[in-house]
């Protein structure tokens, strides 16, 4: 069963649809991302965190998700980098970004406001605008190549 | 381009989600955030002031998505309305021109 956010995709094929899920595997598995063109699976560098990425990952791949991709947050040392980048190796999935622990992210967050406005030029805000980048890049790549390769569009 | 945010709650799915949407929207897309979490708090990150954030209603799903199932007896959603008319009665809009909607209790759609 195509989800509600496919339709929404569908209305407006041009943009861009981003889905905050909720914390939950079952949101996954219900099948809420199914349509999506990729997933962001976000992890901080602790061994709990990275274990659901873990789980996430095989999850996605299952729905025919055509990109998953794992997003390091909140690394504050090269040893957390470190850990993200060994623990997705791994379990084969591909690290897309590191975006760097930033207490003004945490300043933003307490005082309700968005950490963009809040801190425009700090490194995590500078890292996210990157990775919008890295994304659109991947993405126009992978369509481009699927429509030479089958002659069938998307 | 349809991006899902998953991962560990605290993990700063919410924050990555708004700030990816505010950097394609500035980049010219048309974007829309979907807010799947029970306690919403995306248009806070995407920086909706609070006076706003009180004209976010949850989108019902029995409105706008209608279920057919076909002679194979597969069943798939449609949209029942213009997806313009559910954001403007239903979302709000954030800074940068980005639309938001609270989806929540309707995600779970897709089942089987």
């Amino acid at each position: 069963m195509r989800g509600v956010v496919g339709e929404l995709g569908k209305a407006r094929p041009d943009d861009v649809t981003i889905l905050d899920t909720e914390a939950s595997i079952e949101h996954m598995t219900r099948g809420t991302v199914r349509t999506s063109d990729a997933v962001l699976l976000v992890t901080e560098p602790y061994f709990r965190s990275l274990e659901t990425t873990g789980r996430l990952a095989p999850l996605a791949h299952e729905l025919g998700i055509p990109h998953v991709w794992a997003v390091a947050n909140k690394v504050r040392t090269s040893a957390d980098e470190a850990a993200v980048r060994e623990y997705c190796a791994r379990h084969s999935i591909e690290l897309l970004a590191v975006v760097p622990f930033d207490p003004r992210v945490t300043e933003a967050d307490n005082a309700g406001v968005s950490a963009l406005d809040h801190a425009p030029d700090s490194p995590a805000m500078l890292a996210a605008a990157a990775l919008a980048q890295t994304v659109e890049q991947r993405l126009a790549t992978h369509q481009s190549s699927r429509a030479h390769g089958k002659g069938d569009g998307l | 381009m349809r991006l899902a945010v998953c991962g560990k709650g605290g993990a700063g799915k919410t924050t990555i989600s708004a700030t990816l949407a505010r950097v394609f929207a500035r980049q010219g897309h048309a974007v829309t955030a979907l807010d799947g979490d029970p306690n919403p708090n995306l248009a806070t990150a995407l920086g909706v002031p609070a006076e706003l954030r009180a004209g976010l209603q949850r989108v019902p799903r029995e409105e706008i998505v209608e279920e057919r199932t076909d002679a194979d007896g597969h069943t798939d959603l449609f949209l029942t309305r213009p997806f313009e008319d559910v954001l403007s009665e239903y979302g709000i809009i954030a800074p940068d021109g980005v639309g938001v909607l609270s989806m929540t209790g309707l995600l779970g759609a897709g089942r089987g």
